[in-house]
């Protein structure tokens, strides 16, 4: 435990030290600040032309974009911030001291991971500014907001581990970046991979397969709309298990033909 | 596999273990196989799985050594059985899931109950569980394949639909590619439409009297179950009198519109009678029939005077507990010339003529006056149509009415008066009043004659009951009197704000009791706080823009750029 | 105390190891020599448990490197050939990163100790980036010291070091050598025999030679080879010391004549000596061959021949 804790200091530390997470967070605020005022004030102009016909209008609920948006950017920020992390130590050979002290492979992944994580989360935590604007202009259903916070949270976590398994594969930090990119874009797209594999009727379970295997079919109908499904949880807790035991195997086999 | 192999030699003459392994791998992805492509696991997947799982337990105990070594050895952990630990370890993974989505388990966060029954819906679906009389509802959402996310969503919402109503509503999602002939007989135009269908005792869907719910909207579709569901056995019969509305004319002055949205929403049965047919001894149609869930009689205006013999008919079918709507007929008749102008004669109204007056006074403590009632101020295009927006808010047929917001329109009316001391047991409630600018001129023959609607100071001024429902609590017998026949002909029944179709029906749901029946036949759920639109002042968005776009961005970015600073300035000092 | 028994360690057919066996006492610092390429590394990081062997058994400090990886981490320090270091931390920061890992109280004033041991105690605040080649290299040996291991692995520490530190650390592995196993990997040859108690030679990933310093110059030096270096045309040299009775043979070799004499207890040095004056030639080198280390290894790693030759080497006066 107090490896697992060590490495996650030391890591977790590291991102308020390095230019790339100020520049990942600088990024992402900004893009979702521009497309949240712009969404703000339209629907504002919507709502006031609107209500003099009396018609419904844009709710809160409707205007808070940033966890969808966070999943959706997490093919950019996943790779960004998980790229470093065994890659450089491979490659640097750091985890050639690390791994003669009395620490197992796990034990250093997981607190990598918990570091990438928890910085993710402060990200994440940065964008309920969104929600609470809201609150001074309209009523945010706040279980939405829970649900699509707490999926976005997941979602985030199990695009980290998958990311690292590719940290681990190679040692540079590029074309880590670039594999976990194009695999966190396919899980992504495998919802819409599945509705056209269903053009055939006898492929209907693998393509609801293939869909379930993607990340969006737990996330944008679901936890995004305030619905906690158990498989969708136990979907991205066991993604980041799954991601993890890879790399720890991957990190392992490494050792045997380092 | 190096430290492994001395102990295979020792189990040669038995069947070697490692046949264990390639059984169980291959039992293993069989039942992948079959999870993967078929639409259930179905005997195959559990056969598969089985030898698998037995295969591997056999395994184990032919060669503990090495079972212990796969877990523990440095292949399992560095070598080529690596792979093959981390496949199974996946496979396990895949396998909790499954578990997991068996389970099913799932919550509705949402404070608005997005996806689960609101308080009104609760109620209404509720009651159709606890009916035993009601039939079993299937819902069958048409949504494609690209509508998978929705599928996901509305399973909650259809879930607590079937839980709700204690399993009496089911559903089932249909493909519309997949399944055309289904799309098609439930006339499905596009993706995402939901059929709402009731099933006979058998089990079979009445496809005839289905329900076709397009926009998606939870109060829809409670309303379209609610509809479906009331498959009570009412009838409506009008009566054919001369000069009455014709109830399958389609003209301005037929009630196609009325009768349509009896039969096709609410799956009554209407009938167009004479009172001859009725009274005859053979005849088919037997009133005050107890196998009727409920029934009415209406007299669509009408001018000729009914013969005693009918009125006693009709007097004896209310007396023992029969309901009666009746729209009056004007007195005064507007005919067009040929020259355009408007020609006028009088009239002799059926609902005015004196034992059907007398019957209803000394019963029910009401009756029409022989007048015209004109409103100046608050009419449809003359002053002979008036306009009434003051509704009794308290009565089922007037309540949903917004007063002054919607009307009903009576062209050519009689005013209703309310005698002072009502019969025994009898209630009577003013459904609803012209307006206060409103005057009546009892004088026809005056009218017809001068042509002259004036105002004059004799005339009675407003305003004046122009509907009226009544009751005898003892025999149940239910009557409306609305003051024109104009309230329920296709002539006002489409005008925007106007509720003429709508009081012609529910003052008929009243008088048979189907909303009691069903409990309620239109849900509208509580609206929420969440359902606001947002607003903000320029002056609020100009601070959030502030806030989000300058503040909140570009402050981590120097927080970034002062840390950067400080790392940079160290390593140069030291 | 390291003892290695047949350790192996294969990649596909190729062994990088192949059969090592050898032990390092406590209180003594054992050398570890051979060229680049050797298999030196891939031991070392065998005996760390940073790799687990092929096949074999090495135990350190008692447990076995493989069954019982962690008690052995627990006790070993090491230092890796490239002394890799995170470089955007301070010196102490990683010491402490490092104690914090190995769960050992007090890290801070363990930190100081160490870097103190290793006369760093004035750079501890200072980023590892900013350091030069030897304090990093110090800031590594700090590293492995931390948790006051029994055994101390140290993978080639003197590569790349100017002259002066190069002193320093070879003076601090002797002196750690006093309380400690030290297992000492060098490819220089001087220093393995100033720093080390006892010597093993690996070649090819096998064993070539173990012993103290100074056996295994003896037991060379009983070949009796002379070296010649003549101001002459090495061809005709070469014929002309071939020519003598005294010689049995004589082959050319590190930039002169090396000569194996006829009778091996007999010093042919003189008659080689008279012959090369006698023919007009300037004698400008004449010793016996494999005076050092440095020749030893030269002789024992240069071809595999050489290295099969060598294989009878009495292992037994060296491994217990």
């Amino acid at each position: 435990m107090s490896a697992i804790l060590a490495v996650f200091k030391r890591e977790f530390t590291l991102y308020f030290r390095s230019p790339i997470a100020y520049a990942v967070a600088f990024a992402m605020l900004l893009f979702l600040g521009i497309l949240f005022n712009g969404n703000l004030s339209q629907s504002v102009a919507y709502n006031v032309s609107v209500a003099q016909q009396g018609g419904a209008g844009v709710t809160a609920s409707d205007l808070n974009l940033a966890p969808a948006l966070i999943t959706f950017l997490m093919f950019l920020i996943g790779p960004l911030l998980t790229m470093r992390l065994l890659a450089e130590e491979s490659r640097e050979g750091t985890i050639e001291v690390l791994m003669t002290l009395p620490m197992n492979e796990a034990q250093f992944i997981i607190g990598k991971f918990l570091a990438v994580w928890s910085y993710y989360t402060v990200l994440l935590l940065l964008t309920v500014t969104y929600h609470l604007v809201l609150t001074l202009v309209g009523v945010p259903d706040a279980g939405v907001a829970f649900g699509a916070y707490l999926g976005a949270w997941l979602y985030g976590g199990a695009v980290l581990a998958v990311c690292m398994v590719w940290s681990a594969v190679t040692e540079d930090q590029i074309v880590a970046a670039f594999l976990s990119a194009a695999t966190v874009l396919v899980l992504y797209l495998a919802e819409v991979a599945a509705v056209s594999l269903t053009s055939s009727p006898t492929l209907a379970s693998a393509a609801n397969f293939v869909r379930e295997l993607g990340l969006q079919a737990h996330f944008g109908a679901t936890l995004a709309n305030g619905i906690i499904r158990a498989e969708d949880i136990a979907y991205f807790v066991l993604m980041m298990i799954g991601a993890l035991f890879i790399t720890t195997r991957i990190v392992e086999t490494r050792r045997w033909r380092a | 596999m190096t430290d492994q192999t001395p102990k295979l030699t020792e189990q040669e003459a038995f069947i070697p273990p490692y046949y264990m392994l390639i059984l169980a791998l291959a039992g293993l992805l069989v039942a992948l196989a079959v999870l993967v492509t078929q639409p259930t696991f179905t005997v195959v997947g559990w056969g598969a799985l089985g030898i698998g799982g037995l295969a591997l337990v056999a395994w184990v105990l032919m060669a503990p050594d090495q079972a212990k070594a796969v877990i523990t050895g440095r292949t399992a952990r560095f070598g080529g059985t690596s792979l093959v630990v981390t496949a199974v370890f996946i496979v396990a993974l895949i396998a909790i899931y499954a578990l997991i989505r068996a389970q099913g388990w799932r919550a509705d966060l949402t404070e608005r109950d997005t996806f689960s029954l609101t308080e009104e819906s609760r109620q209404a679906i509720a009651g159709i569980g606890a009916d035993p009389n009601l039939p079993s509802v299937k819902l069958l959402a048409f949504y494609g394949a690209a509508q998978a996310g929705r599928r996901d969503q509305d399973t909650l919402l259809f879930d607590d639909y079937a839980e709700t109503s204690a399993g009496k509503i089911s559903y089932e999602f249909v493909d519309p590619e997949r399944n055309p002939q289904l799309t098609e007989l439930y006339k499905v135009t596009s993706n995402g439409q939901i059929a709402v269908v009731a099933l006979n005792e058998a089990g079979e869907p009445d496809v005839e009297n289905a329900e076709l719910v397009s926009f998606f909207s939870q109060d829809g579709l409670t309303n379209a179950i609610l509809r479906v569901a009331a498959q009570g056995d009412f009838r409506a019969y009008f009566l054919n009198v001369d000069g009455g509305l014709g109830l399958t004319d389609s003209s301005v002055s037929g009630m196609s519109l009325l009768n349509d949205s009896l039969i096709n929403s609410y799956d009554w049965k209407t009938q167009q009678v004479s009172l001859f047919e009725l009274m005859g001894e053979q005849s088919e149609i037997k009133l005050n029939d107890p196998a009727a869930d409920g029934e009415v009689l209406v007299i669509p205006g009408g001018n000729k005077p009914l013969s005693d013999d009918e009125m006693a008919f009709i007097a004896s079918y209310v007396g023992q507990g029969g309901s009666l709507v009746i729209f009056a007929s004007p007195s005064l008749q507007v005919s067009a010339t040929d020259g355009g102008e408007a020609s006028l004669s009088a009239n002799q109204p059926l609902a005015l003529t004196e034992n059907m007056s007398n019957f209803l006074y000394e019963n029910f403590g009401l009756r029409f006056r022989n007048d015209l009632v004109l409103d100046p101020t608050l009419s449809l295009q003359s002053p002979l149509r008036p306009v009434a927006v003051d509704f009794s808010s308290t009565h089922y047929i007037t309540r949903n009415f917004v007063a002054k917001q919607s009307g009903i329109v009576f062209d050519l009316p009689h005013s209703i008066e309310i005698a002072p001391t009502l019969p025994e047991n009898v209630t009577v409630d003013e459904l609803a009043r012209s307006s206060d600018a409103s005057f009546s001129k009892a004088d026809i023959q005056a009218i017809i004659n001068s042509t002259n609607i004036e105002q004059l100071e004799t005339d009675p001024k407003g305003p004046f009951v122009l509907a009226a429902a009544a009751e005898n609590t003892a025999t149940g017998a239910r009557v409306v009197l609305f003051g024109s026949a104009s309230v329920p002909s296709n002539n006002f029944a489409l005008g925007s704000g106007l509720v003429n179709l709508e009081a012609s029906f529910s003052s008929l749901v009243w008088a048979t009791r189907f909303n009691d029946f069903f409990g309620t036949v239109n849900i509208q759920s509580a609206a929420n706080a969440q359902d606001v639109p947002v607003f903000a002042t320029d002056q609020e968005l100009r601070n959030i823009n502030l806030m989000t776009l300058i503040v909140l961005p570009f402050g981590v970015l120097a927080i970034g750029f002062i840390v950067w600073w400080n790392n940079r300035e160290r390593a140069r000092t030291l | 105390m390291i003892e290695v028994q047949n350790l192996t360690k294969r990649y596909g057919a190729v062994s990088a190891v192949d059969n090592v066996s050898f032990t390092a006492r406590p209180g003594q610092v054992t050398g570890f020599l051979g060229p680049n390429g050797a298999g030196k590394t891939t031991t070392m990081r065998m005996l760390t448990g940073y790799m687990p062997p092929t096949s074999g058994k090495a135990l350190v400090a008692g447990y076995d490197v493989f069954e019982q990886s962690m008690e052995v981490r627990r006790r070993v320090g090491y230092l890796p050939e490239n002394v890799p270091l995170y470089r955007d931390m301070t010196a102490l920061g990683y010491l402490m990163y490092i104690g914090e890992i190995r769960g050992i109280p007090n890290r801070r004033d363990k930190a100081r100790e160490v870097l103190e041991q290793v006369k760093l105690a004035d750079r501890a605040g200072s980023r590892i980036r900013t350091l030069s080649k030897g304090m990093r290299q110090r800031v590594g040996l700090a590293q492995a010291l931390m948790h006051d291991p029994e055994v101390l692995i140290l993978d080639e520490p003197t590569i790349g070091l100017d002259p002066l530190q190069v002193l320093e650390l070879r003076d601090l592995v002797r002196e750690l050598g006093k309380n400690h196993t030290v297992l000492f990997s060098t490819h220089i040859l001087s220093e393995a025999e100033q720093v080390c108690d006892s010597v093993v030679i690996i070649n090819r990933g096998m064993v070539v030679a173990q012993g103290s310093p100074s056996e295994l110059r003896s037991t060379l030096e009983r070949g009796g080879r002379v070296f010649v270096r003549v101001s002459a045309p090495a061809e005709a040299a070469l014929a002309h010391l071939q020519s003598l009775p005294a010689v049995a043979q004589a082959e050319a070799g590190l930039d002169g004549v090396i000569v194996a004499p006829a009778d091996p207890n007999a010093d042919p040095r003189p008659a080689i000596a008279r012959a090369i004056i006698e023919n007009g030639w300037d004698l400008i080198e004449l010793r016996p061959l494999a005076v050092n280390l440095e020749e030893i290894f030269l002789e024992l790693t240069r071809a595999p021949e050489a290295a099969a030759e060598a294989e009878p080497m009495p292992e037994s006066e060296v491994v217990a």
